[in-house]
């Protein structure tokens, strides 16, 4: 069934959420989330940066009738968005919930998002290439995400002639995606390695295993706050299970480092962060504006507070919620005569987003 | 002009100039090699073919080596 709009996700930070944002899961201390997504492309046809809008009406139309012959147990129904025809609002929710990207949503018609019910799964048409096939879960299960999209994937290769050679692999539009067309990245949150200045010296570590290292809203992003994408740089040489085993044990490293700092800072400053976790509490209660920045940066703080036993009721579930509420995607896709207009209604309405899930928060704690 | 601005190829990283052979299409998609220097993106699966050794050339350097040893068709 095709739907223009995404109405699960076009409200304003109220409304129902990505499942990859509910609930605990491992490691979610720090890892908020695991994604893996798989490129493809459908052979015979040029890849979307090249295609005329015919040939990627074409190639839309193979992909969209490929995937609803296919009926996959765990995935279950599937809604099909046409980007083009999604409000400004509902193209931002789709970036900040990560079931597709700025690009895709910018690159004009014929653009399309298979999202299941649960919007951990989403099948991309006409991004970078034909088909992304992509998975997010919360928190540390970047197998769990493989195992889904590699029976997606393996659906779709049924259904499909896809552009691949026997040396090198699945072929992709980016030279660097060819072979596995495999990216594996988890999403994590590291405020005490940048508090203890120990963030230089992870990192190193992770990029010693292949591991690369971007913002919130990946390549260039520059949005801090403490939460980074890392994922695999090497699409060839290694199996699928082999880079997903790679990318786990970079988040679980990440995650004892980070676990450790944190038990670091509360034995030796433990006034300090005090006043730290104080001081963005006060910053969000008298907030009339908040820029996206300053926005990531206190939720940051008071989700660092949080695991370490202040009361700024920022559990998992808030502070993944209120992330995806940030809509940093807005401030990306709006066009130039609507940015100023869009940027200012979000920063307005965001300290009151944040009081209000906060204060909910605090009363389902205390009933 | 390009050459002049080698730290803006994005293929290969530094690069050192482009020759002749740089110039040549892709039958298919006419897709130039300089093209897929500078962005580092092919326009379609048959610039593997036209480009071969050039993109073969690419993925050693990044991946240290050009052979797929994952999932296959």
């Amino acid at each position: 069934m095709r739907h223009s709009g995404l109405s699960a996700l076009s409200g304003t930070g109220s409304g129902k959420h990505p499942s990859w944002i509910h609930g605990s899961a491992p490691l979610s201390d720090v890892v908020i989330s695991s994604r893996v997504r798989l490129a493809r492309n459908v052979t015979g046809n040029v890849f979307p940066h090249r295609a005329t809008e015919v040939e990627s009406a074409r190639v839309a139309k193979q992909v969209l009738n490929a995937v609803h012959r296919f009926n996959l147990r765990t995935v279950g129904s599937l809604q099909t968005l046409d980007i083009d025809a999604l409000s400004g609002q509902q193209k931002a929710a789709l970036v900040d919930s990560h079931l597709t990207s700025v690009p895709h949503v910018l690159a004009g018609k014929h653009r399309y998002a298979i999202v299941d019910h649960k919007h951990t799964v989403s099948v991309l048409v006409n991004e970078e290439d034909h088909i992304r096939v992509q998975v997010i879960l919360p928190g540390l299960q970047a197998e769990a995400a493989w195992r889904t999209a590699d029976e997606i994937d393996n659906a779709l290769l049924r259904e499909l002639p896809v552009a691949y050679d026997p040396e090198l692999g699945f072929l992709t539009a980016s030279v660097a995606n060819c072979g596995m067309g495999l990216r594996v990245s988890v999403m994590v949150h590291v405020p005490a390695l940048t508090l203890t200045n120990r963030l230089d010296a992870t990192w190193t570590a992770a990029h010693s295993l292949d591991a690369a290292v971007r913002g919130l809203y990946g390549e260039g992003s520059q949005i801090g706050g403490n939460i980074y994408q890392v994922s695999n740089v090497v699409s060839m040489g290694s199996t699928e299970l082999q880079t997903v085993g790679k990318i786990t044990a970079v988040a679980t490293y990440l995650q004892a480092e980070e676990a450790g700092a944190r038990e670091i800072l509360l034995k030796t400053q433990p006034d300090e962060m005090q006043q730290i976790v104080e001081s963005a509490q006060v910053t969000l209660r008298d907030a009339e504006r908040m820029s996206l920045d300053e926005g990531v940066r206190v939720l940051s703080t008071l989700r660092l507070g949080h695991l370490m036993g202040f009361d700024t009721c920022v559990t998992d579930q808030v502070f993944a919620e209120l992330l995806a509420g940030l809509r940093g995607g807005t401030q990306m896709i709006a066009s130039p005569d609507d940015r100023a207009r869009d940027i200012f209604y979000q920063e307005t309405r965001r300290p009151a987003l944040f009081r209000n899930r906060i204060r909910a928060e605090r009363g389902a704690d205390a009933a | 002009m390009l050459a002049d601005q080698p730290e803006q190829l994005g293929l290969f990283g530094k690069f050192e100039g482009l020759g002749v052979d740089d110039l040549a299409l892709c039958p298919s998609c006419s897709t130039s090699l300089a093209q897929v220097y500078v962005d580092g993106r092919v326009g379609c699966e048959q610039c593997y073919v036209a480009f071969r050794d050039d993109i073969k050339r690419a993925l050693v350097m990044i991946h240290g080596t050009s052979r797929h040893t994952g999932k296959t068709l």
